[in-house]
């Protein structure tokens, strides 16, 4: 799922980077942080990005590198508060498990991260590997885990 | 439902993506966040209209209809952002006193063009690695065209390039040893150039068309210094001391030589006061020593042979060299401080002095390094001892056998050794804070732009090194490729890292 441009940079294009980049800087950053602050530090790593395209046009993985940039800001702005994974604000009211969300907040944030991007978008576990700059073996783990914990929590077998 | 599919529609109809024109407006914003407001002095303001834009001020005692001057940062910083525009091309647009076609479209790879032929310059040694553009503007030149105006920053520093009329002038900030900045014959009229001394902008040297060195600090009266019959070819600078102190050499030159433009006296703004620097020693080279906080009230100056006039700072007796530091960031619990090193060394003394700083400024030691030398002078080797500052309280850092990184509780983690030998030499902060908070990768680029010393001869380490309930993670689980810092255990082995 990830974007070959997104991953290589291959496309010395801001403007295409950012539109492979996004969604998945989008995901996994929301998924570690919450919908709102996820969001914005989407923004801020897409800045950065900009800042610096010289230099991370040339990264191996630009889209992990920004997340990593994402994740440092989103865990400043953090401290020590709990990442709210209420819905968002000015989201569409929908009618969802009600216990999905306090059950995501209650996973650890790797397992969130690999449990959204493994299991709800489909990413390989490459790509979630490559993108959250830690191994496959652990996204493997962390997906089984946080699978389980959430079926437990919420009460569904499957 | 599966809890796949729950999770998908989950978090899809809360997710709401960014846009593109959204990173751009966000890109300004923080742009003009970093840019200081205030005007440089009012009687100077006066004559020439001073803005004060990413620590860079332009002047020009021209009469008021040919000022090169336009807008106001605090304003009007940057144009808005054409979103009919490509994505990529920011639209600056000059201020509503300037002509309207002053209009340029700035592209990422037009300032990578520029950063290629800043660094390429003659006009001086460059920090030529990693810039990265943080800000640009354009202007209006005497002559009505548009000036470019760009910041550019790397690690260490940041460079200022203005273009005007295919002229190239670059100026780096903070200043280095050794960095000079030539103005050349066609900048005689040209704006003045500006260097911020200190972290906050509050002080500054500036020359302002050849003839004159103002020096200023917020707090104190402006001091301008004026070397009678002599102009102001350049300045370089030749020492820096703690942080708010360097000593600015202003190279000067007959006027009449050839190649130069005899000038006008230049305008004097009122309530300014004019210090002849014939009083320091024979015209020609001449030394400023622009020692904000302490020294200007006093007065004291060193010449070129390093003689000091005026106060100077009794390091035997292990008073603390001059340190005006201001607080970097605002930590989240008053646990979190952060210690830094800031090497500096007083002038006619071979030893070095380095603050350790807390995270709020507050000196809470400092480590005192002398070199240890054979009976010709020559260096053999490097010592370190640390002093506790009186007042640090509950900070034990006593008898550590030379710099190194260490927790807050004295425990030393990694050596100096180790350290370089972890990465080759690379000088970098590590650490880590509570549930992984990275408070100290942000004060990187500040403590080692001020600390402006990286000499391996001499031993002179700048590196910051905070621990707080470190969060360690097993050896081999990230990837550093991307980091700029990294974090390292007990043993020296990389564990972490960020970009």
């Amino acid at each position: 799922m990830i974007d070959g441009e997104a991953r290589t940079g291959q496309d010395t294009t801001f403007e295409a980077f950012f539109r492979a980049a996004e969604p998945l800087l989008s995901r996994a950053l929301a998924a570690g942080f919450g919908f709102d602050l996820g969001r914005d530090a989407t923004a801020e790593a897409l800045g950065h990005a900009w800042r610096r395209w010289d230099r991370v046009a040339g990264m191996e993985n630009p889209t992990g590198y920004l997340y990593r940039v994402g994740e440092n800001w989103a865990r400043r702005q953090l401290g020590r508060r709990t990442p709210s994974f209420a819905e968002a604000t000015g989201a569409e009211p929908a009618a969802f498990e009600p216990a999905l969300g306090p059950a995501l907040a209650a996973l650890p944030v790797r397992q969130r991260q690999a449990v959204v991007l493994v299991a709800g978008y489909g990413l390989t576990h490459r790509e979630a590997a490559d993108l959250l700059g830690i191994a496959r073996s652990s996204i493997q783990n962390h997906v089984e885990r946080g699978m389980a914990q959430l079926r437990r929590t919420i009460g569904v077998d499957r | 439902m599966t809890v796949e599919e729950l999770l998908h529609d989950y978090v899809e109809a809360n997710l709401r993506h960014v846009d593109i024109d959204e990173v751009t407006a966000l890109w300004l914003a923080n742009a003009d966040e970093r840019r200081p407001r205030w005007r440089l002095v009012a009687g100077v303001a006066a004559t020439a209209t001073v803005v004060a834009g990413a620590g860079v001020a332009w002047a020009l005692s021209s009469p008021p209809d040919e000022r090169t001057i336009v807008g106001d940062t605090a304003a009007s910083p940057v144009g808005p952002v054409d979103t009919a525009a490509s994505p990529m091309t920011t639209v600056v647009t000059v201020p509503p006193s300037a002509p309207p076609e002053a209009t340029v479209p700035i592209t990422p790879q037009r300032f990578g063009e520029l950063v290629e032929r800043a660094i390429t310059t003659e006009d001086g040694p460059l920090q030529t690695s990693g810039f990265a553009l943080q800000e640009s503007d354009v202007r209006q030149a005497s002559d009505g065209s548009p000036s470019l105006f760009a910041a550019f920053a790397n690690d260490r520093g940041r460079l200022f390039v203005q273009v005007v009329d295919g002229t190239l002038d670059v100026a780096t900030y903070p200043p280095y040893p050794g960095d000079t900045v030539l103005l050349d014959s066609q900048a005689w009229q040209s704006p003045v150039w500006v260097w911020p001394v200190d972290s906050q902008y509050n002080t500054v040297a500036v020359v302002a068309d050849r003839r004159t060195v103002l020096v200023r600090s917020e707090a104190l009266d402006p001091e301008i210094g004026l070397i009678d019959d002599h102009a102001i070819a350049g300045v370089v600078v030749t020492q820096l001391i703690g942080i708010a102190n360097v000593v600015v050499k202003a190279m000067t030159m007959e006027l009449g030589e050839e190649g130069t433009t005899p000038a006008t006296d230049p305008p004097v703004p009122d309530g300014t006061t004019l210090v002849p620097l014939t009083e320091l020693d024979a015209p020609g080279d001449r030394t400023l020593l622009t020692d904000m906080d302490q020294a200007l009230a006093d007065g004291p100056l060193v010449d070129a042979a390093g003689r000091t006039y005026g106060r100077t700072h009794d390091v035997d007796n292990n008073e603390l060299p001059p340190v005006d530091f201001q607080p970097i960031l605002a930590p989240d619990d008053p646990r979190d401080v952060i210690i830094g090193f800031v090497g500096s060394r007083l002038p006619g003394d071979s030893s070095a002095i380095t603050p350790v700083l807390g995270f709020g400024g507050d000196v809470i030691g400092w480590f005192r390094q002398r070199d240890v030398t054979d009976a010709h002078g020559t260096r053999l080797w490097s010592e370190s001892e640390f002093t506790q500052a009186p007042a640090s309280g509950d900070v034990a850092l006593a008898d550590l056998p030379e710099m190194a990184a260490f927790d807050l509780d004295g425990d030393q983690v990694l050596t100096r050794a180790e350290l370089r030998a972890s990465v080759g030499g690379m000088r970098r902060v590590i650490g880590n804070g509570v549930q992984g908070n990275v408070y100290a990768t942000d004060l990187v680029p500040f403590l080692e732009s001020m600390a402006g010393v990286d000499d391996p001869t001499t031993g002179a380490v700048s590196v910051v090194v905070p621990f707080f309930d470190l969060a360690l993670q097993p050896a081999g689980t990230i990837d550093l490729g991307a980091a700029d810092t990294v974090l390292f255990d007990e043993a020296g082995q990389p564990i972490g890292g960020w970009g």
